[in-house]
């Protein structure tokens, strides 16, 4: 057992015989120590009078104003971790904006032919076909829009449908690409990508797309059968319950989700497309689906 | 609702104690204690003041079951931990400046009996300040206040058995230490 562990009794250095120099060295450090005066009488008098009034306090020194600007930027960065571990914002309220590119590009969709007959219904409402190359790009599908304002595909047999469906502007579609990524679980594209565009694009981050803008990009791109897209910038959108275009949003959502293996999702907007519009225009298509 | 002078003036139900009486008789037992425990930087004065507010405070919950004394002891040690904690971070806050403005001869002192005297003050202050509170609060009681075994065991709540391997303990230690700080 080592010496400082006995439990036997002592005696004060002071009044011990036979210590050793360094025992003989603490006890006369000691010494000076007892030997110091603490507080004089007037001081206790002082004291005396103070007692139960609030201490008095250290002048305040010039670190105060180092450890309060610390405190603040360690609530600061608390505030940012805990704001990006926020979940993320449906796309709607998607704050980057990037340029499209040619992954956005939209084949051209298929004019519709009308019912019993070898005419289109652009060619039927008196227009022509839109000249030029196929819209690749977001300023394409404006151009398309422009030209046929009114030969939108489907829109001619779908009975609900308006005549004209509104197309995304070109804003809202450089702002689908985050929001797709996002929702496709690709997280880490979204910041490679926005570092990637030009400075006039990241300039409008910041900016959230109105839900009609995203559900009206989504049909858009669902009808050009780029499903993948369009759920992707659908995300967690709520469709309509009520409107003109709540059936053929419902109808496409179920469509895309089937055609990029979603099967039971798919399954399920089209079921409930058939419940609530059993006579619909796309009602054949949908049991076809089911099917 | 009492005022606090009326509270200081209320007897306790024992003995007819009140905050004045312990006050003018121990008064400076408690400074002496706290100036030990605490070391050179802690302010005297405002654990003193601190220590007699929590007994004008707690005057009426003191049963006598323990000394006065040891009561007092007691409060002194809790006054003189959390100033101390408090203090080395105020001494962070202040800076070096004013720690080094601290650290100037009190006024009254020859130069000469001060230096020396100072020296070795802080040298055992220092190595006590490398011991743990209880092996400081321990020397501190046995071999300044020269209390017997028994009476620093009752004060610092353990049995005499323990106070003596803590004793071993705290003096092992201290020799240490001013053997690092020679």
């Amino acid at each position: 057992m080592s010496a400082d562990r006995r439990n036997v009794p002592l005696r004060p250095w002071s009044r011990t015989e036979g210590k050793t120099a360094a025992e003989a060295e603490a006890a006369a450090l000691l010494d000076a120590l007892r030997s110091a005066e603490t507080l004089s009488d007037e001081a206790l008098a002082r004291v005396g009078r103070r007692i139960g009034q609030p201490r008095r306090h250290a002048p305040v020194g010039p670190r105060w104003g180092l450890a309060a600007a610390g405190l603040a930027s360690a609530f600061a960065v608390a505030l940012v971790l805990r704001t990006d571990r926020e979940p993320l914002p449906p796309p709607a309220a998607a704050t980057r904006a990037i340029a499209p590119d040619d992954r956005f590009a939209v084949a051209p969709p298929a004019a519709p032919r009308l019912l019993g007959g070898s005419r289109t219904a652009a060619e039927a409402a008196g227009l022509g076909a839109p000249e030029g190359p196929l819209p690749s790009t977001a300023a394409g599908l404006e151009r398309q829009r422009i030209a046929m304002p009114s030969a939108a595909p489907r829109a001619t047999r779908h009975a609900a449908a308006p005549a004209e469906r509104s197309v995304a502007a070109p804003q809202a579609l450089r702002l689908e690409r985050p929001a797709a990524e996002k929702a496709m679980r690709r997280m880490d594209a979204p910041e490679a990508l926005l570092a990637e565009q030009p400075a006039p694009a990241r300039a409008t981050a910041g900016r959230a797309i109105p839900p009609e803008d995203v559900l009206s990009a989504f049909a858009r791109l669902a009808d050009a059968g780029n499903c993948r897209d369009a759920l992707g910038l659908l995300g967690a959108t709520a469709l309509p319950a009520t409107g003109a275009d709540a059936g053929r949003l419902l109808f496409d959502r179920g469509r895309c989700r089937l055609a990029t293996g979603r099967r039971a999702g798919g399954r399920q907007d089209l079921a409930d497309y058939l419940a609530r519009f059993p006579r619909g225009p796309d009602a054949g298509e949908a049991r076809a689906l089911l099917r | 609702m009492t005022t606090a002078a009326e509270r200081s003036a209320a007897p306790a139900d024992r003995e007819g104690l009140t905050v004045e009486s312990i006050y003018r008789r121990h008064a400076a037992d408690v400074a002496r204690w706290a100036a030990r425990l605490g070391g050179p930087r802690l302010e005297v004065e405002d654990a003193v003041q601190e220590v007699f507010t929590r007994v004008q405070d707690h005057l009426d919950g003191f049963r006598g079951e323990a000394k006065l004394t040891t009561w007092l002891f007691r409060i002194t040690r809790n006054v003189v931990l959390r100033q101390r904690r408090r203090d080395r971070f105020r001494a962070f806050l202040r800076g070096p400046a004013e720690d080094a403005a601290r650290e100037l001869p009190a006024p009254g002192l020859s130069p000469e009996g001060n230096a020396e005297q100072r020296q070795a003050r802080e040298r055992i202050a220092r190595a006590l300040e490398g011991l743990t509170e209880r092996q400081r609060t321990a020397i501190v009681l046995f071999e300044l206040e020269d209390l017997s075994g028994e009476e620093v065991a009752e004060r610092m709540g353990v049995s005499v058995g323990n106070l003596w391997v803590l004793l071993h303990r705290a003096r092992a230690a201290l020799l240490r230490r001013l053997e690092e700080t020679r």
